[in-house]
């Protein structure tokens, strides 16, 4: 299983919408890069979740 | 008729160098006998700064100031094999084989210092051009004294090599699973693209461009920034001017000359804001990732985004010329989405340009993106 280590596209996001002063919600505010799992994961990533043991 | 404004955005992911051993980078390091030091490396400088940031990585690796590197990148008959500079790969792998090679040599005037010094070479350290006794400041050796000895006590050349290379990932026959990253590293951005639209003309002036890099750690800042300037230049052309054959596959328009080739000028730059946020890499020198080639491809997708902010509809094919954004506007297209496909209903001119774009079996065009 091929995991990436430091994943950041939740951070430039999140920079980008404070730089233009967008306040994003809550849900997406409290976005990390941990992968996701349970009702944050989108529904074609399942399969493949439930194959390589919960990580992408 | 009138003017609107609008704002999109788009987040890319991008990759540091080849993969499967297919972009060595090798350098040499050697002390001359007065301490300073000679880099020999292949990685070329065209512009992005590569001569600057390997003088840095070798002159922190070795502990020396900055001004007593030499870095000599111009002959291929003695530099060491390096691939070229393409794929972001300056920083990363080129700059990790001035590492290695530094690193090897650093090892070296440990040992020469601790001979000189009667101290184990674990209980030193080298800063500003001295090596200190850890705890004991007062016994100290500058290295270019550890480079004279070498020479003139010891009889040997202070040197290093190193090598960056990403080797063959293992290919389960079964699966096709591999257990090693299919890159070096992966740098990520996002941009926001502020445009005002003219429903009337169809033209698209983009007033500013707030862009987000995670370049891993920014060796020199200036120079990642002014990556990140030029390639928003660029990514403004691809998002709204350059297109050679814009009516690909016929030659009908295309421009007879570089004169008609449409690209932006500095009268076209819009307002940047720039953000380099710092996630090191594990394995890059210095916690490095890259900057290079991604520093386009986010500006194109966050200015289609925002002209369907700011007027309703998609402008589904780069360039967004006035003639696309008006045909969007009659046409009124709309997209829908299944998982990870946008589907236009309208026989628009999706162009399958790669495996990600095309016309499924009943014509529709779609795009595959990321969630």
């Amino acid at each position: 299983m091929v995991q990436l280590k430091d994943p950041s596209t939740v951070a430039v996001m999140l920079a980008a919408a404070e730089r233009v002063g967008h306040e994003l919600p809550a849900d997406l505010r409290a976005m990390t890069n941990e992968p996701r799992s349970g009702d944050l994961l989108p529904d074609h990533l399942k399969a493949s979740v439930a194959t390589d043991g919960g990580e992408d | 008729m009138a003017k609107h404004k609008g704002r999109g955005i788009a987040t890319i992911e991008y990759p540091t160098g080849m993969n499967q051993n297919g972009d060595p980078s090798q350098a040499w390091v050697k002390l001359k006998p007065d301490g300073r030091v000679d880099v020999f490396a292949g990685t070329v400088d065209i512009g992005q700064g590569s001569r600057t940031v390997h003088t840095q990585i070798v002159a922190d690796t070795l502990g020396v100031p900055y001004d007593w590197v030499t870095m000599d990148n111009t002959n291929t008959d003695s530099s060491p094999v390096c691939t070229g500079s393409f794929a972001s790969r300056g920083t990363f792998i080129g700059g990790n084989a001035v590492r290695f090679a530094a690193e090897k040599a650093r090892e070296r005037v440990l040992d020469i210092a601790s001979k000189e010094l009667e101290i184990d070479p674990a209980d030193l350290e080298i800063a500003d051009g001295e090596v200190v006794a850890k705890g004991a400041p007062d016994r100290k050796i500058s290295i270019s004294d550890v480079a004279a000895a070498a020479t003139w006590v010891h009889g040997e050349l202070i040197t290093g090599t190193g090598a960056a290379f990403k080797p063959f990932a293992a290919v389960d026959d079964d699966t096709g699973a591999v257990e090693i990253e299919p890159h070096s590293a992966i740098s990520y951005a996002a941009c926001v693209a502020e445009v005002e639209v003219d429903d009337e003309t169809g033209e698209v002036t983009v007033e500013k461009l707030v862009q987000v890099y995670d370049v891993g750690r920014a060796i020199n800042p200036m120079l990642v920034e002014g990556q990140i300037d030029g390639g928003a230049m660029m990514g403004l052309g691809l998002g709204l001017l350059e297109a050679a054959y814009p009516y690909y596959p016929s030659v009908d328009h295309r421009g007879g000359e570089f004169g008609s080739y449409l690209m932006p000028s500095l009268e076209d730059l819009p307002e940047l804001d720039n953000v380099i946020i710092e996630n090191p890499s594990v394995d890059g020198p210095f916690g490095a990732k890259a900057i290079g080639e991604m520093a386009n491809n986010a500006q194109p997708p966050a200015i289609c985004s925002a002209i369907h902010d700011a007027i309703g509809v998609w402008v589904t094919e780069c360039p967004a010329t006035p003639e696309r954004v008006l045909r969007a506007l009659a046409e009124k297209a709309e997209p829908r989405r299944d998982g990870k496909r946008v589907i236009f209903d309208e026989p628009i001119s999706i162009r399958g340009v790669s495996s990600s774009a095309g016309k499924d079996a009943e014509g529709h065009g779609f795009m595959l993106v990321e969630e």
